[in-house]
């Protein structure tokens, strides 16, 4: 990382290699759409790059990206719509709002359906956790909070998702 | 939530086994029950990413590392609002100063001292608004804060001049937000270049702010208590609060912590 804030291409390569994939799951299953994490995905990594001095000597790298995919996510989430970005990666003011498109009613759909019923303060730490298998102690560092808050949040998450895949639980 | 649910939750892995205490916790607590039958369920695989698209991404990456080969650290963009914070502050007393500058009968060491800490406020504040991490300026920001505002409020003579309360508050208030216009506009720019939460503009907005206090302070005659508190140290904290919800509706650059 820190051959990579001195603009070292070959140290990007590297933590493009190691992250770009379980980012983009991660926020496919954040945002429910693969196409819609692919743009995210590219916001983050040129998040990444941009304020790469941002990045506090001594930190871990992971909790770092996830704060930042996170937070894009986010904004995505409270703009309430996905807008196309510009061939270097920033978002334009006067794109017209577009409705996700919905897929099949298969059982994938309803499981990623009630995950996003989830509130996504409690979705994020569940994430975090259980497909990305960030540390209770990692997951409050990408949120900025404490590592109590973080298992709080995801308990309740968790018990919350309980409740919504209950019904599913018969069609696996 | 209890010790052992905590444990519990620390112990939710894919194929780990639970300690025995935590299977007889687990086997007599329905919420933890509930979150490890969700942690186990089964999901559906994700659609992995395009290969193509991966490739695009890198290479719109990369071009983007070879526009700005320099990073560009946290610590100027902070020193940069401080900055005009100060130079605001100092623009303003030169063009208010024809008639003298320094009004406020206090002292001249309290006097002093009182403008060191209002500028150690606007200093710790700024650093609080653009450091990535909350954990390490923020702490200092409230007793460093809270130390100006008491010395302000309280270190003056107590003298209103025969003025209203409010017509010299709103006055003062006035030409605080006047002159911290400019900080605070830039800070709000700056700001744009992370994901600002909105205790960090609150800070922003108060070192933004401190320009005014810094002003009225020296220029100031009126030392009464509240004419102190309403006129030359609100209008900071509004600034602060003003800031936390403008900077909500602004577009970020990027979105680093």
């Amino acid at each position: 990382m820190r051959r990579f804030t001195t603009g070292d291409s070959q140290a990007f390569d590297v933590l493009f290699e190691r992250y770009a994939r379980p980012l983009h799951r991660y926020l496919q299953r954040l945002s429910g759409s693969p196409a819609v994490a692919e743009d995210l995905t590219q916001l983050t990594f040129l998040s990444m790059v941009r304020a790469r001095a941002r990045f506090q000597p001594g930190a871990r790298v992971r909790p770092w990206l996830y704060a930042i995919a996170t937070n894009v996510a986010h904004d995505w989430r409270r703009r309430g719509r996905l807008e196309s970005l510009t061939p270097d990666g920033a978002l334009p003011a006067d794109v017209a709002t577009e409705e996700l498109p919905l897929k099949d009613e298969g059982l994938e759909r309803a499981v990623q359906r009630a995950l996003l019923q989830v509130p996504e303060k409690l979705r994020v730490p569940i994430l975090m956790h259980r497909f990305e298998g960030l540390s209770f102690r990692e997951i409050a560092e990408a949120l900025g909070v404490t590592e109590t808050a973080v298992k709080l949040r995801a308990h309740r998450g968790y018990q919350r998702l309980r409740v919504l895949l209950a019904p599913l639980q018969g069609e696996l | 939530m209890k010790a052992a649910c905590d444990a519990l939750l620390e112990q939710l892995k894919e194929g780990a086994t639970l300690a025995p205490e935590l299977d007889t916790h687990l086997r007599g607590c329905a919420a933890c029950q509930a979150a490890q039958k969700a942690f186990d369920f089964s999901w559906g695989p994700e659609s992995p990413p395009s290969e193509v698209a991966l490739r695009q991404l890198r290479a719109a990456s990369l071009t983007e590392l070879q526009r700005s080969p320099v990073a560009h650290p946290w610590a100027q963009d902070a020193w940069t609002a401080v900055g005009i914070s100060i130079a605001a502050a100092a623009g303003a007393l030169a063009l208010l100063g024809r008639q003298g500058i320094i009004h406020n009968p206090q002292p001249r060491p309290l006097l002093l001292g009182t403008e060191l800490l209002l500028f150690l406020t606007a200093c710790v504040a700024g650093a609080a608004a653009f450091h990535p991490s909350r954990g390490k300026v923020w702490p200092w920001l409230l007793p460093v804060a809270l130390g100006a505002a008491l010395t302000v409020v309280f270190g003056g003579a107590g003298d209103s001049y025969g003025t209203a309360l409010l017509p010299a508050a709103l006055g003062c208030g006035a030409l605080a937000v006047g002159v911290s216009l400019l900080p605070f506009l830039v800070t709000l720019g700056l700001s744009t270049g992370f994901a600002a939460r909105p205790w960090q503009m609150v800070s922003g907005g108060i070192a933004a702010g401190m320009a005014g206090a810094l002003v009225l302070h020296l220029h100031c005659p009126v030392s009464s208590s509240g004419h102190l508190l309403l006129g030359h140290l609100l209008p900071s904290l509004l600034l602060g609060l003003l800031a936390a919800s403008v900077r909500g509706g602004l577009p970020s650059r990027t979105f680093a912590p």
